[in-house]
This record gives C-alpha cells, structure tokens and sequence, in this order.
C-alpha cells in the first residue's frame, strides 16, 4: 500500500506553510500527525501534489489554558494532551481523549488534525460541540475565527476556505458547577472510527441540573448538539421519565446513514440508549 | 529527500523519496525486517515501532516525517540471541503462534513498561486497551494479556524495591 508520488515540504513558520498553500490550494493538503491522511492516501482515495508538513513549527507546538479555555496548537498531538495537566477540569474532553484511535495513533495524530478531517463520528468534534468553543484558522489573508456551531459543515467538510490551514483549537472552560460525561461505540478494526459518539454536560446548581447540553456525532450528519426546545427543558431532577422522553425525542431527530459497519436504525437505537445513560450518569451527581 | 535519524541507536543518513514509509524505509533500506507489514493502512499494528519513546505506527508514518528522530524497532529491543524478558514472557504464556503481529505487540507493552517505569499504575481494564492497539488472528489475546499483566505487575515490584 503506497500513496501515489507527491512532493514534501517541512515548513519552518505559520508564514511559509499559509505561502505553500496559497501556491496551489487545490493540490497541497496540511500533514500533520497524518493518522487519518495516511490511511487515505494509500487507498489513492488522496492524491494531492504536495504535503506540507506544520509539525516542525513551534508556534504550533502551543498547549496552554487561560481562565476561560484551552487552546490546543495545530502540531499537538492527541497523546500530548491526553497526558497534560492543562485538560483537568475539561471533563468531557478528558474522558473522549484516551478513546480516540488506539495509542499508536494519539502518539502522531493531533487534536486539530482529527478536528479538521471532520469525521462526523470523531470525539473531538463531539467534545468541541459540548463545551464550545472556536477554530482559529490561518491563511495568507490572515486569522480567522470559527465558532464551533459553523464550524462543521458536512461530514468530512468545514468552514476552511482553500489556502486556509487550521492554526489551533480552543474549548471554553466548564464552569466549575458543570459535570460531563462522554461515551461512544466503536467497531474493533473498523478504522477505530465509533459508529457513535455522545456528550452530556450540565450544570448542577441548587440540587437540581440546568442547562443541559446533548450531542451526538455519527455517519451522516455533522455532529449535532440538541436543541434546547427539543429536550422538552430537560432540567431539574432528571427522572427517568424526562430522560427517556429527551434521549427518544433528539435521536429521532437524528438523519444517521447505513454504512458496511451499521444501519442508520442501529445508529439511532444506538444514540438512544447512549444517551439516556448519560443523562442518569449525570443524574448520579445531583445531590 | 535526504533524512538523518537514529535507528536502535546507530546514526542513519539515506536519500528517500518523499512517499517512502517508515516501514518500507526500515525494511528495504536497514534490513530491518522485524518490523512486519500487515495491512499498510494503520490497522494491524503489525508495524508498531518506538519513535521518541513513543509506539507509532510505521506504515502511517513517511521516512522523511522521522528525520531527526530516534527510532526502535525490534530488532533494538532485544539485545542478544537471547528472547529479552518481554519475549520470554510472551514465549512462557504461550502468547504467539504464527508470530506475524508479535514484533508490534512487544513495542506496545515495551512502551507500557516505560511509563510504568516513569510510575503509570495501569488498571487491567487499560492494559487491555493499549493492548487493542494491535491485531493478533491467531492467539485470542488472553494469553497476551497475561504475559503483559505479569510484565506490569513484575515491573511494578522491581520498581517498589
């Protein structure tokens, strides 16, 4: 298995690689950790001219926390951040970050890097969905925010415009009354690619939860965060009741596709049930 | 492209075209041939090498990606003619039979052994998870995760010494 011929370059700057794009924006695709790139490219389903390597840029290297969030640069990998102290607190992102792929792959594949492939299904987006949060994206013309409601736009498309390359990731902090849990289902061998992934956060104030977030991410749609209307103002006590009316009403919502790995029915079911023991995961936190 | 990288210690310096992979580069360029190549799309692991400490696959990884690094492969793993304790474990449990995946699964729990080294306690529950980094047709696991629980478990009363 080995990807048609291509040119390389390791860039030294953000400067030189938003250059490199601008050159050919069609052909050039950004390298990264190459995790989810790779395995493309020898299947020929990619064929771009030049590989433009950004893990040798130090800006990128970047991983820190602010009061209100944590940015992850374009160059960290999965692994890195899995092990740094910085994610304490960032309880959904903390739990998804260990599941992603297998260790060999967080070892190479960066945060950012499974943000922009953009597989519906992927923690990370799911994570970025239930936090919130922004792309900061980079090119020639400058920096560009996207929120993380625009920043999806189709499974396996974003907002980037050609010539841009993702330039780092930040998720808002959880307020420090807010819990989350994360859970997916995946396939062994098939890619490690979950057939779903979901996240539930919510904040607990006075013995009962508020605000309430759902997302679920899988084949067919970008990942979804539910809309408050549609989870029947899911606060409170969370009796089994509201927990099973929320998790049925949102996945029903829900346009999943069939693929070799699942039908879209199964998707569903999948979703339901993920969701509504979440939701009583979460419940367990009220006092 | 010209790369310059340490493989089991020894400086390398080779011109290699930029689609080479890492596997193919150890293979056909070192002779490495410990490093097997299962499926060549990052799901086997059959190919796991060290990279900076770190278990990476070798199939996903270019040639020209790993300059200036330092890479371990099997054969820097055991140092003699002689199985190393993590092969005369794997030997002991029964833990191979064709033996085709063996060489990426002593890098995952040689990795493993590091950071329980460094003072990682892993639950039996995230040994099996690293340990699902890799493919094995033949085995059914539990003996792989046997002899990587004896491993840990030994490494860890070495360690309280």
């Amino acid at each position: 298995m080995h990807p048609a011929p291509f040119d390389y370059l390791a860039v030294a700057s953000v400067d030189d690689a938003c250059a490199a794009l601008r050159e050919d924006p069609g052909g050039t695709r950004v390298l990264a950790g190459g995790q989810s790139l790779m395995p493309r490219m020898v299947r020929r389903l990619e064929r771009p001219r030049r590989l433009v390597d950004i893990t040798r840029i130090a800006e990128l290297r970047d991983l820190h926390t602010t009061v209100d969030g944590l940015r992850i640069g374009a160059a960290v990998t999965q692994r890195t951040t899995e092990f740094s102290a910085a994610i304490a607190g960032f309880h959904v992102l903390a739990q998804a970050l260990p599941r992603v792929g297998k260790v060999t792959t967080r070892n190479r594949g960066t945060v950012c890097g499974s943000i922009a492939h953009a597989n519906p299904a992927a923690e990370l987006g799911v994570c970025l969905l239930a936090l919130g949060g922004e792309v900061t994206a980079v090119s020639s013309n400058g920096f560009r925010q996207v929120a993380e409601q625009d920043f999806f736009r189709a499974p396996h498309r974003t907002d980037l415009r050609p010539g841009e390359l993702v330039h780092s990731v930040r998720f808002h902090r959880p307020k420090p009354e807010s819990v989350g849990y994360f859970d997916e289902v995946t396939l062994r061998g098939a890619g490690d690619t979950p057939l779903i992934s979901a996240a539930v956060t919510g904040s607990i104030v006075d013995g009962e939860a508020t605000g309430v977030r759902i997302v679920v991410g899988g084949a067919g749609q970008i990942p979804v965060l539910a809309d408050p209307a549609s989870t029947g103002g899911l606060s409170g006590r969370l009796d089994d009741d509201a927990v099973e009316h929320a998790a049925h009403t949102f996945s029903a919502g829900l346009s999943f596709t069939s693929d070799p790995h699942g039908s879209a029915d199964h998707r569903r079911r999948l979703a339901v049930h993920i969701v509504a023991r979440l939701l009583r995961r979460l419940r367990k936190d009220l006092p | 492209m010209t790369i310059e990288l340490r493989v089991n210690g020894r400086r390398t310096r080779a011109d290699v075209p930029a689609r080479m992979s890492l596997a193919d580069f150890l293979r056909e360029r070192l002779g490495l041939t410990g490093t097997h190549i299962g499926c060549g799309q990052g799901l086997c692991g059959s190919c796991n090498v060290l990279l900076d400490s770190r278990s990476v696959r070798a199939c996903l990884t270019l040639a020209v990606q790993a300059d200036g690094s330092d890479v371990v492969t099997i054969e820097g793993l055991s140092h003699s003619a002689e199985p190393s304790a993590v092969q005369d474990c794997l030997i002991r449990h029964r833990a191979l039979q064709c033996g085709f995946c063996t060489p990426g699964f002593v890098v995952l729990i040689e990795e493993l052994l590091a950071e329980v080294d460094a003072g990682a306690r892993p639950t039996p529950a995230e040994l099996r998870d690293r340990l699902a980094a890799s493919l094995c047709r033949c085995t059914g696991y539990a003996p792989i995760v046997a002899a990587a629980e004896e491993l840990v478990a030994a490494k860890i009363v070495e360690r309280s010494r």
